[in-house]
């Protein structure tokens, strides 16, 4: 408002008076400071009002200050929008705090932040000089929690309805996944981690690991992923699988994971997830639709040099497996050839044997035929001299015999013989020759 | 060697499937002697690639002399 115009509202029970543009228009009314007006306000609101009320809202904005107060902003959305509504200063004083704060987290495993929707017991406070405030007094972590229960379970109802639930899940990390895309924060530890024991695997694996900076908490943690997923996305054919890895701690948060968005995305990705967000407590929906979810990043790093070593033993166990049977193969060869050479050699041998044993017969075979021949030969001409001795006419002559011829024809040949015939005898000493006297037929 | 070559394109999947089906092979006793040698070689050739992959040597080696 400039200073030409003015405008101020009295409210009286019975009269009203306007005044604008600077004329001033004076009437004797009552009037009130502002100081008593508040005083009016704040006993107005003391005797309509309880002395406290539940109360359902988000915290807008949330800061520590000294001492140890806590002071909010609290609002009002529409359901599912940002749309706000309702607002509204808070405070929480600080020996309630510490008692507040610790039950909360206690329950709820988290402590109070920004976003989160609460069920608080307020009181209405009026101050002359802040205005109205609420006066946080107790809040029910119970609440909290089945509001955040409530919300994951729409979501996990949500991922399945749309059908993505177990996408991730049918994929298949390949038998080897050498080149590995981690989607973290390079200065955290849980990526150190993951690295050391990736690098100083004792069998000297070789692993491509990429490595995709994000936020990984706060608030643009699930945006931050996001993008990163699309990133990845557009040259999947570079990886074999994703891994999104974080560091524990003693109170993490792990609200990004389970929100729509991100999960949504996760289960959709063409090459399979595997996550180690480092938590102790619940699975978180990001884990649910990964397709796998290890506890810490040295679990993932040791479930990836697992597949290397499972492969490599199975190559191995191949191998004794077809060097055995080809030895005991060779070894059976080799003994049948050994059989055969024996075999053979021993025939050979015995064939030898008895050609030479049959050579021998052979050859005394021959030697006493021809032993027996030569003696048979030499008796027969034995004999035939004995025989030959008893025609020799020397021998028949040394007997007394004689051989006679009659006119020269043969004794025995002669077929007449007359008186007057000449015959000749020759016998041992003496050759006679004589006139036949007388001869006569023998007839027997 | 020209079996070396093929080593190049062969996914982890398909070398283990290959020394799969020579150890059955073997097993079934389908693979005379002659053939014996070609198969285990075959078989060494396989695991010394996979080795050498697994390991990156492989890579390293061809990077430093990428880098010559």
């Amino acid at each position: 408002m400039t200073d030409n115009q003015k405008c101020i509202t009295y409210f009286f029970t019975e009269c009203r008076i306007v005044l604008r543009f600077g004329h001033t228009i004076s009437i004797i009314m009552q009037h009130l400071t502002l100081f008593e007006l508040n005083e009016l306000i704040k006993a107005a609101l003391s005797e309509k009002l309880e002395p406290s009320y539940w109360v359902i809202a988000e915290i807008g904005e949330l800061r520590m200050a000294q001492k140890g107060h806590c002071y909010l902003e609290l609002v009002d959305k529409v359901e599912q929008s940002n749309d706000i509504v309702a607002k509204s200063r808070a405070n929480i004083w600080s020996y309630a705090y510490r008692n507040i704060s610790g039950w909360f987290e206690a329950v709820t495993g988290r402590q109070l932040q920004v976003g989160m929707r609460i069920l608080a017991n307020v009181q209405v406070q009026f101050h002359s000089l802040y205005g109205m405030s609420l006066n946080i007094r107790d809040i029910d972590p119970n609440y909290t929690l089945g509001e955040r229960q409530r919300q994951r379970q729409a979501t996990i109802e949500r991922l399945k309805s749309d059908g993505v639930f177990e996408m991730n899940k049918a994929l298949t990390i390949p038998l080897v996944p050498q080149r590995v895309v981690v989607i973290s924060s390079a200065g955290a530890a849980g990526y150190g981690d993951f690295m050391n024991h990736i690098e100083g695997n004792e069998y000297g694996y070789q692993l491509n690991i990429e490595l995709c900076n994000s936020l990984m908490q706060g608030n643009d943690a699930a945006n931050s992923i996001i993008a990163t997923l699309h990133q990845i996305n557009n040259r999947y054919k570079n990886y074999d699988a994703v891994v999104i890895i974080r560091g524990g701690g003693a109170q993490v948060d792990l609200d990004c994971f389970d929100n729509y968005d991100l999960c949504t995305h996760l289960a959709q990705m063409p090459l399979p997830v595997i996550t180690g967000i480092g938590h102790e407590r619940d699975e978180t929906i990001a884990d649910m639709v990964a397709h796998t979810k290890m506890k810490t990043p040295t679990a993932v790093a040791d479930f990836l040099i697992g597949r290397f070593v499972a492969y490599e033993t199975k190559m191995m166990d191949n191998l004794h497996f077809i060097s055995r049977v080809a030895d005991r193969m060779i070894g059976n060869q080799t003994q049948q050839l050994s059989l055969y050479e024996k075999s053979i050699g021993l025939q050979g041998k015995s064939k030898l044997k008895s050609a030479a044993l049959e050579l021998e017969n052979l050859q005394e075979l021959v030697k006493r035929s021809c032993k027996q021949q030569l003696k048979d030969k030499f008796q027969f001409l034995l004999h035939r001299e004995k025989e030959l001795k008893f025609v020799d006419p020397d021998f028949l002559f040394e007997k007394g015999y004689s051989f006679t011829t009659i006119n020269g024809i043969p004794l025995h040949k002669a077929r007449q013989i007359n008186h007057g015939d000449e015959m000749n005898t020759i016998g041992k000493e003496f050759a006679i020759v004589s006139k036949i006297i007388k001869a006569e037929k023998r007839d027997e | 060697m020209n079996k070396e070559e093929n080593l190049d394109h062969l996914s982890y999947e398909e070398a283990i499937l290959e020394l799969q089906s020579i150890a059955e092979e073997i097993e079934e006793e389908e693979i005379s002697i002659d053939a014996l040698e070609g198969k285990v070689k075959r078989s060494l050739a396989l695991i010394r690639y996979c080795k050498e992959r697994l390991r990156g040597t492989e890579k390293a080696i061809r990077d430093i002399f990428e880098e010559e």
